[in-house]
């Protein structure tokens, strides 16, 4: 169908210029023509391969053509309440420290050599690094609300054609396109741990900075948090302030790509970790297989996790905040088919 | 060519046009020589420049046209000869000043060359700037040949004297760069004596006397040009088709008459003072001819005057038909050239062109498999890496950011080779104020950055006043400044910023941060050789406002090259090219385009052209695969 | 008219140097000489042509009129192909390097440079002979690619009834370069004027 356009022709055509591009990072870091810079995904020159990854692996363009995808939880998994229980762990994070925990684990045992990770930006926004050590996991807990395209940096690897053990953090879109590469052959399974991030939206950086500006917030902030429903705030911590700022004010920076994705926890990860509403410092922790299974163990029998069963109602009211979340995105699919957009 | 040297006096020798206009202005005795560089004029002045290193006489680069003819103005005033030199836009920059001194009148000799560039060779127009004559009611002298304009020259000064105002003469490309043999004349002994007379002043007032002064100036150059030499006509006696023409396009007619031997039904009239035209040369020449095609360059500027004159006797001349520029017998537009004349006269004159059969039959065997060449920056030019920096630091940006540019090689942006950046090029220093314009344009709702570039003899020529401009108005204005240390498009001539005068002698450099600096712009100097730094602090400068400035400094590969040239051997390690391959798509001779790196098509990996490449070792930082590697010399 | 001689090349070869040392060993000689020259940005790695056009004190112009090129000397195939209609006709001699230098849209991938052989075949077939030499191999064992310009001067001097001669070049060089240039120099004309010599004694 898609056969006289260049792959990128494609990305370009359909998804950048759309404005559906959610800056994951899969298509950038990997060749000269797509690079990230503070919040955008952006195109040096125009790329004349006819079939190129950049399109195989843009999980936007997989919902585009394939559509939703993965449930949330298949047969086999399961939803749990956990922390981690190291002080270490829970400093910086954002709140039960669980992923930090995990990474800094994979790391110490060998288990991955590379973490990918997101900074936390100051001279420009927070984006892809690639980190090996778990001092440098733990100073780079918390969420930051921007999407970094942190994937950027698992291209660096993957450029470099060297077999490499990784764990990748990051959120459901970008766990869709680690899966497509893995689809793509580009990296075995067994290679890449996928921890992801619960995630209703990322927001664009610059969008977001100029908004944090008016706001008053004159310095990179340290901390970013939004607080369960029915509350409706966004959270902003720097070195001279805190801020409470109506979520409302903030929503013209939501990434309009975002409302394409069906995928709350990302589906498409071994593990996936979110916040637990109402339970101050902990996560809630979803595991999809096995090898989710064995390290989530392995870290309680070390004394690294606690884990216990998820209270019911957080439980319902996940289910719904997944439910709604796919609905939204299959209305909004549907919308751009009729509109003949795709 | 040594041209200064008395032992050649009276003999024969190759010259260029611009070296023999240089000569013949040494013999007469001029002492003061100005210009700004610009192709086809340079070589004037930096041959007087040469021979001012061992005669008596003074020679400068100026700032810019109008300056250099004010500041050879002042030998005039003071009674000395002086010559200026120009190319057609450099009279656009000089004419205000010579539109009033023409009024105040001159006193020592003084000649303004002004060397045009038909079909705007290397030019932004194509302009004939001989109209100036008719605004300044000044004469106008157009030689065909280097020995001509070597006479031509002497008699400007003469002329000059006698009616103490300013002479032009103009050249064109063709014959500024035409090497001939040149019989040369003898050198004077340049012994001079300036003295101002403050009992005469030089000024406009009062003007309409001044305005009258000035015609009457006029008046007895026509009476010259009636009878000097440069007017001739040549050919039978009948006179019933008449070929009117001037400077180089003579020669070509003269040529095609003879090679088509329409001698006996073709005359041609030569003229060389095309302003005041010899009007009752041209009167009797004309008066029974029947038929008369006009050949010159550019513009219809002799046509129109001649058509004029016999309007006004038309009762004593037979009625005519005009073959030329105004009836699109010859192109409105474009050099004037042997092919275009020749085809004309074996049309009319039903005679074949020579070869024209062959030239048919080539012309469609070739047809569509001759490339054309693409124009491109040298090998290790800094204005690739500045321009490759700008074009990712736009890209970053991302509010669809664009250059106003400006006139250099760095015009060459425009094209592939400067990653089509530039948009809108024009006059000297245009680029700059266009661009303080654009900084104002965010009160009305303007959203997209503008990068404005401008070369560093630029930046002192025009530029200055349109950066004050910005800071006078606080507009947001982004002035990347690309200093090469060298007026590198027209042949290195040295400028302010450079230390050394045309004579060679030391100067302390006038420095272009400095003088933005004392303004109050921010001011940050980037190695175009660094592409990502570049790029990340041109972007850093994109967000920020008010006037401000950015150095680009490198010296230009060509003066690199001969002082001592560039570090690495390049070379490209196959095994990580990835050719066409996804990742990279050919990237560095698709877009970066450098002649030095080139592509194995049966190979499909890169290649260094160890012919072309210099070893800059810029390229090493495009390979998104790290192939292109820095080896030593 | 003794002689319309074309010198056609890419910006940087020495194309208008190679033209002035003819003109000045000309005008020694005592031929007149009118040499146009087309440049401009081309010196920017754009084509760059020569007329030379040696006579006896006639009125001639910079420009050689269509078709009246005798000899057609290319310092690079394309840019001598390009001249062919404009300035060639049948008995026209012409004397190429054959080493190409790519011109960025070719190098970009955007147009295809045209077959040599295809260059060579349409040249030969359409003149009175074609010398087709390797001069720039010869330049780069000489020392680099600037002894190109030189090399071509040494093999076209060397051509029959060339109205001038090697000793006429190697004069002017003994009062435009020193040292290790002019020797240089003068091995550089040398190596020309085998390649001529060779290139009969195998055709
Ligand atoms: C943009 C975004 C939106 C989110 N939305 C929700 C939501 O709606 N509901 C919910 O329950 N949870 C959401 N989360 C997840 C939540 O904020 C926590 O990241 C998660 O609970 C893990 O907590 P932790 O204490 O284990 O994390 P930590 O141990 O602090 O580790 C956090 C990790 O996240 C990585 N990270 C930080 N910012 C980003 C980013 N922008 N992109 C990718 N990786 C990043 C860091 O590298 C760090 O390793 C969101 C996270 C992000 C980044």
């Amino acid at each position: 169908m898609q056969d006289h356009k260049s792959a990128f022709e494609a990305i370009y055509g359909e998804v950048i210029s759309q404005g559906l591009c959610v800056a994951c990072g899969a298509c950038v870091g990997y060749c000269p023509y797509l690079e990230y810079k503070d919040g955008k995904v952006v195109i040096i020159d125009s790329c004349k391969v006819g079939t190129g990854r950049c399109e195989a692996v843009c999980p936007q363009m997989d919902i585009l053509r394939n559509g939703p995808g993965k449930a949330a939880l298949e047969e086999g998994g399961g939803y749990f309440l956990s922390k981690a229980l190291p002080k270490e762990f829970t400093k910086n994070a954002q709140y039960g420290g669980v992923v930090s925990a995990m990474v800094s684990y994979l790391l110490s045992t060998g288990r991955a050599e590379k973490a990918v990770l997101t900074d936390r930006g100051g001279k420009g926004s927070p984006k892809g690094v690639l980190v090996h050590s778990p001092l440098e996991v733990i100073s780079l807990g918390g969420s930051r609300y921007t999407a970094s395209a942190s994937l950027s940096a698992l291209n660096r690897l993957l450029k470099d054609g060297q077999p490499q053990r990784v764990v990748v953090v990051g959120l459901p879109c970008q766990m869709r396109a680690v899966s497509l590469m893995e689809k793509r052959s580009e990296i075995r399974s067994e290679q890449v741990f996928k921890i992801g991030l619960f995630c209703t939206w990322a927001m664009e950086y610059r969008e977001m900075s100029k908004l944090l500006e008016k706001e008053g917030v004159l310095e990179t902030p340290i901390r970013f948090d939004i607080p369960p429903p029915p509350k409706n705030i966004f959270l902003v911590e720097g070195q001279r302030g805190k801020w409470e700022i109506p979520l409302d004010r903030m929503r013209v920076a939501i990434q309009k790509g975002c409302a394409l994705c069906p995928d709350m926890t990302g589906s498409y990860a071994d593990i996936s970790v979110g916040a637990a509403e109402g339970i101050e410092g902990h996560n809630t922790v979803c595991v999809r297989d096995t090898r989710g299974f064995e390290l989530l163990e392995e870290l309680t029998q070390k004394g690294i996790l606690k884990v216990e069963a998820l209270p019911e109602a957080n439980l319902s009211h996940l289910k719904t905040a997944i439910k709604n979340k796919r609905e939204r995105a299959t209305t909004k699919l549907k919308e751009r088919v009729s509109h003949g957009d795709i | 060519m040594e041209i200064y040297r008395r032992e050649l006096d009276n003999s024969k020798v190759l010259l260029q046009g611009n070296e023999a206009i240089a000569r013949g202005a040494l013999e007469a005795n001029v002492v003061f020589g100005a210009g700004y560089p610009g192709n086809p004029s340079s070589e004037i002045i930096e041959t007087l420049a040469e021979a001012a290193k061992s005669l008596p006489i003074y020679v400068e680069w100026s700032t810019n046209e109008k300056v250099a003819l004010e500041a050879a103005t002042a030998a005039s005033f003071s009674g000395l000869r002086s010559i200026v030199t120009m190319k057609q836009n450099g009279l656009n920059v000089a004419s205000d000043f010579l539109t009033n001194l023409t009024l105040s009148g001159t006193k020592g000799g003084l000649v303004l060359v002004t060397c045009d560039d038909p079909s705007g060779i290397s030019s932004t127009n194509e302009e004939d700037a001989r109209w100036f004559s008719r605004l300044a009611d000044v004469p106008l002298l157009e030689p065909s040949t280097p020995q001509e304009a070597l006479h031509m020259v002497k008699d400007a000064f003469w002329l000059s004297e006698q009616i103490q105002n300013v002479v032009i003469l103009r050249s064109i490309s063709r014959l500024s760069h035409t090497r001939a043999d040149v019989k040369l004349g003898t050198l004077p002994d340049f012994r001079v004596r300036p003295y101002f007379d403050p009992k005469v002043p030089f000024h406009t007032f009062p003007i309409v006397p001044k305005h009258q002064r000035r015609h009457e100036k006029l008046r007895k150059a026509k009476e010259w040009a009636e009878a000097c030499p440069y007017n001739e006509y040549f050919g039978n006696t009948e006179k019933d088709f008449v070929i009117v023409s001037s400077g180089c396009a003579f020669l070509y007619a003269y040529e095609a008459v003879e090679d088509l031997g329409l001698w006996d039904q073709v005359g041609i009239l030569k003229i060389g003072v095309s302003y005041p035209l010899p009007e009752r040369l041209i009167l009797d020449t004309l008066k029974s001819a029947s038929k008369v095609l006009f050949l010159e360059d550019v513009d219809p500027f002799i046509e129109e005057g001649v058509m004029a004159l016999l309007s006004a006797h038309a009762n004593g001349v037979k009625p005519k038909e005009f073959f030329g520029r105004n009836s699109s017998h010859i192109p409105v537009a474009g050099e004037t050239n042997p092919y275009l004349i020749r085809r004309f006269l074996s049309d009319y004159f039903g005679k074949d062109l020579a070869y024209g059969e062959f030239r048919n039959r080539i012309q469609k065997l070739l047809e569509g498999k001759v490339p054309p060449r693409e124009f491109g920056f040298c090998p290790g030019c800094p204005h690739r890496g500045t321009y490759y920096a700008i074009k990712k630091a736009l890209a970053w940006d991302h509010r669809e950011g664009f250059v106003s540019g400006d006139i250099g090689c760095y015009t060459m942006g425009i094209w592939p080779t400067g990653f089509n950046m530039v948009k809108s090029v024009h006059a000297m220093g245009s680029g700059v104020g266009l661009s303080s314009g654009y900084g104002k344009l965010k009160e009305l709702g303007f959203g997209q950055p503008v990068v404005t570039v401008c070369g560093d003899s630029t930046f002192f020529h025009a530029a200055l006043p349109a950066i004050v401009n910005a800071k006078f108005n606080n507009s947001d204005m982004l002035l990347i400044v690309l200093d090469n240390s060298a007026t590198a498009m027209t042949g290195f001539q040295p400028h302010p910023g450079t230390g050394k005068t045309a004579m060679g002698s030391i100067t302390e450099p006038v420095s272009i941060e400095g003088i933005c600096r004392s303004m109050g712009m921010e001011v940050e100097v980037i190695d175009p050789y660094e592409i990502e730094e570049s790029a990340q602090l041109i972007y850093e400068f994109l967000q920020k406002s008010g006037p401000r400035l950015i150095v680009a400094r490198r010296k230009c590969a060509l003066v690199q090259g001969r002082e001592g040239g560039f570090p690495f051997r390049m070379r490209v390690n196959e095994e990580r090219c990835r050719g066409e391959e996804c990742g990279c798509g050919r990237y560095c001779t698709r877009v970066f385009r450098c002649p030095g790196l080139v592509y194995e098509n049966k190979k499909k990996k890169a290649m260094i052209d160890e012919v072309i490449c210099v070893g800059c070792g810029i390229c090493a930082s495009i390979c998104p695969m790290g192939a292109v590697e820095r080896g030593e010399r | 008219m003794i002689l319309n001689l074309v010198i056609t090349g890419v910006g940087g070869q020495g194309n208008v140097l190679a033209s002035q040392i003819l003109g000045r060993a000309g005008v020694k000689k005592g031929l007149s000489v009118t040499i146009g020259e087309t440049f401009g940005l081309s010196q920017r790695g754009g084509p760059v042509m020569s007329h030379v056009r040696f006579h006896d004190g006639r009125v001639v112009g910079p420009i050689i009129p269509p078709n009246m090129a005798d000899i057609i000397m290319g310092l690079e195939p394309l840019e001598t192909l390009r001249v062919l209609p404009e300035l060639g006709r049948p008995d026209t001699l012409y004397l190429v390097n054959k080493r190409p230098i790519y011109p960025l849209n070719v190098i970009a991938g955007d147009v295809a440079y045209p077959p040599l052989e295809g260059i060579k075949e349409i040249l030969q077939e359409n003149s009175r002979k074609l010398l087709w030499v390797d001069g720039t191999t010869k330049s780069m064992e000489l020392g680099g690619a600037i002894f190109l310009n030189t090399i071509m001067l040494g093999a076209l001097v060397s051509l029959d009834n060339f109205p001038l001669t090697i000793e006429d070049i190697e004069e002017i060089f003994r009062v435009t370069f020193k040292g290790e240039r002019l020797s240089q120099n003068l091995s550089a004309l040398q190596i020309g004027r085998e390649l001529v010599l060779e290139y009969d004694q195998e055709s």
